[in-house]
């Protein structure tokens, strides 16, 4: 007998701009495989401390009792989250550039994606805010990809988390929700903007390229995975960002219904 | 593809603002009670503070930008007050921790429910408004080439520096063309050093902002300022459109019978360059 989590393989990758330390990197990845719940967010990085909202939010996403997967769930937590956020800068005196800084906040793309089984059969959810992607692929082929399929359309300022709750309305109507059904074999990329738009193009123009990447993350291969990513760095396919990934691949059928959140 | 260097700690940038501030920078600007002088300190002031808050990462400011503020007029000399004061270059970290003073101002923002509300800041002033003198063009372009030089010497490396000109008059210390093509032959592994110039008028002239060509220009004066101005490079362009700033492909990084608007888009544009790491 085979319960959902014990089906999903998951592998992660992350990595800072080529010339930072790891310790600098704004972008951040949550796993929680015994709830089935996967997610990343984006730090943007003229934002005021967007690397510690990046780590709140994935953190707590993974962490939550809720599903957070609607804007009805989603809206409250983020304004709970917010004055978390802002609580630990509001008894420092700050210089008066972090004070301003401070004040408008931080900002993340994010994208949360939950597993659910019922039966034989498995299905998911996801929510987005931002350009982190979540691809699809069956048999080697994509299926889809969400909420940007177009690798030309990345770096268009997306909408993004903001940590001061004056902007959150403003966002949470363009939050977008996604479902679908999975099979065993199936894989899942959760990738932030810079890697998604590398892997969206490599699909249309060097399939090798993107084969090489998704198998090496498949083996948890990093120091080829790092290599690759150097190297499409310095040809300029990859542009110089953060690199947060999650591989989650269906290996087993469900067997029994598993206990869901 | 030049100008497209990512701008970093170890690869960092300079900006040079070089200010005229003649005895004619004294008088009343467009609409505003402000003098020229004051009207210009106060757009440096603003630009300065945009570039220390663009290089804050959360209490820490990154060296992205290195920075000159030269002034020309009774004296050819660093604009910078206070600590600052006889600099010719400062880095960005130690322009932010050494303003002259901090003023308390209030600007308004939105609340959670939606209005606006004012918020007290503290805003810095880095350079005060000085006007006296001649318009001594070409000695201001001669001390920016040499830090130009000194910058290039140490890093030929990375986004070239770029040079903000501000002036409301004609050179009376000869024809700036020589030493600003000196200027504008000088590079970096990423492009040209590049030069815009903005020219005020405080009378209600047509003015001409980015052109693509000296034909609509009136004179030799604004034709001798069009050529020493660079061609504008696509990032500057992009940057521009964001802001709501339409510049077409070809033009130059020019303005001339500027108005307030005017100086407050030159400023901005030409401080865009945003591939920061």
């Amino acid at each position: 007998m085979t319960g959902l989590n014990q089906s999903l393989q998951v592998r992660t990758l992350i990595l800072p701009k080529a010339g930072l330390k790891r310790s600098e990197c704004e972008d951040s990845i949550g796993t929680r495989s015994s709830v089935q719940r996967f997610c990343v967010a984006d730090g943007a990085t003229e934002a005021f401390d967007s690397r510690r909202w990046a780590r709140l939010l994935t953190k707590h996403w993974v962490l939550s009792n809720r599903s957070l997967l609607t804007r009805e769930e989603l809206r409250p937590w983020l304004s709970a989250l917010g004055e978390r956020f802002r609580a630990r800068w509001a008894k420092k005196t700050l210089p008066w550039y972090a004070a301003e800084k401070a004040r408008a906040g931080a900002f993340a793309a994010f994208l949360g994606l939950g597993f659910f089984a019922s039966g034989d059969s498995i299905s998911w959810q996801a929510i987005a805010i931002g350009d982190s992607c979540l691809i699809h692929t069956r048999a080697e082929r994509m299926r889809s990809s969400f909420p940007i399929s177009d690798p030309s359309h990345f770096g268009c300022h997306p909408i993004l988390v903001p940590s001061n709750d004056a902007r959150l309305d403003a966002v949470i109507d363009q939050v977008v929700i996604r479902d679908g059904r999975a099979r065993v074999g199936d894989v899942f990329l959760i990738l932030t903007d810079a890697i998604a738009a590398w892997y969206l193009q490599a699909l249309n123009t060097s399939p090798h390229l993107a084969h090489e990447f998704d198998a090496y993350l498949a083996a948890g291969n990093d120091h080829s995975l790092e290599t690759l990513i150097r190297r499409c760095r310095n040809s300029g396919s990859l542009r110089n960002d953060d690199v947060a990934v999650i591989r989650i691949a269906i290996k087993n059928s469900v067997r029994r219904r598993s206990v869901l959140r | 593809m030049p100008y497209s260097a990512e701008i970093s700690r170890g690869n960092p940038t300079c900006f040079i603002f070089l200010l005229d501030q003649s005895r004619s920078m004294s008088e009343r600007f467009g609409e505003h009670a402000q003098s020229k002088a004051q009207f210009v300190a106060d757009v440096v002031n603003r630009t300065l503070h945009d570039l220390v808050i663009r290089s804050t990462r959360t209490e820490e400011i990154r060296n992205y930008y290195y920075v000159s503020v030269i002034g020309y007029g009774k004296n050819v000399a660093p604009a910078l007050g206070g600590e600052l004061a006889g600099k010719a270059q400062v880095p960005i970290s130690e322009l932010a921790a050494k303003p002259t003073r901090l003023e308390n101002r209030t600007k308004k923002v939105p609340s959670a429910d939606g209005d606006l509300v004012e918020q007290h800041v503290r805003f810095p002033i880095w350079v005060d408004p000085v006007f006296g003198g001649w318009t001594q063009m070409c000695a201001g372009l001669k001390l920016v080439r040499n830090i130009v030089d000194e910058w290039l010497n140490e890093r030929r490396q990375g986004f070239p520096p770029t040079v903000l000109h501000l002036t409301d008059g004609a050179s009376t210390d000869g024809d700036p063309t020589s030493v600003a093509t000196d200027i504008l032959s000088r590079s970096s592994s990423d492009g040209h050093v590049l030069l815009f110039n903005c020219h005020v008028s405080a009378r209600h002239s047509v003015k001409i902002e980015y052109p693509e060509t000296e034909a609509l220009l009136p004179d030799s004066r604004a034709r001798t300022l069009f050529n020493i101005s660079s061609l504008l490079p696509d990032v500057f362009i992009r940057a521009a459109a964001q802001t709501g700033l339409k510049i077409n492909p070809g033009a130059r990084g020019f303005v001339f019978n500027g108005d307030p608007v005017s100086v407050a888009q030159f400023f901005e544009m030409g401080t865009r360059p945003a591939n920061l790491r």
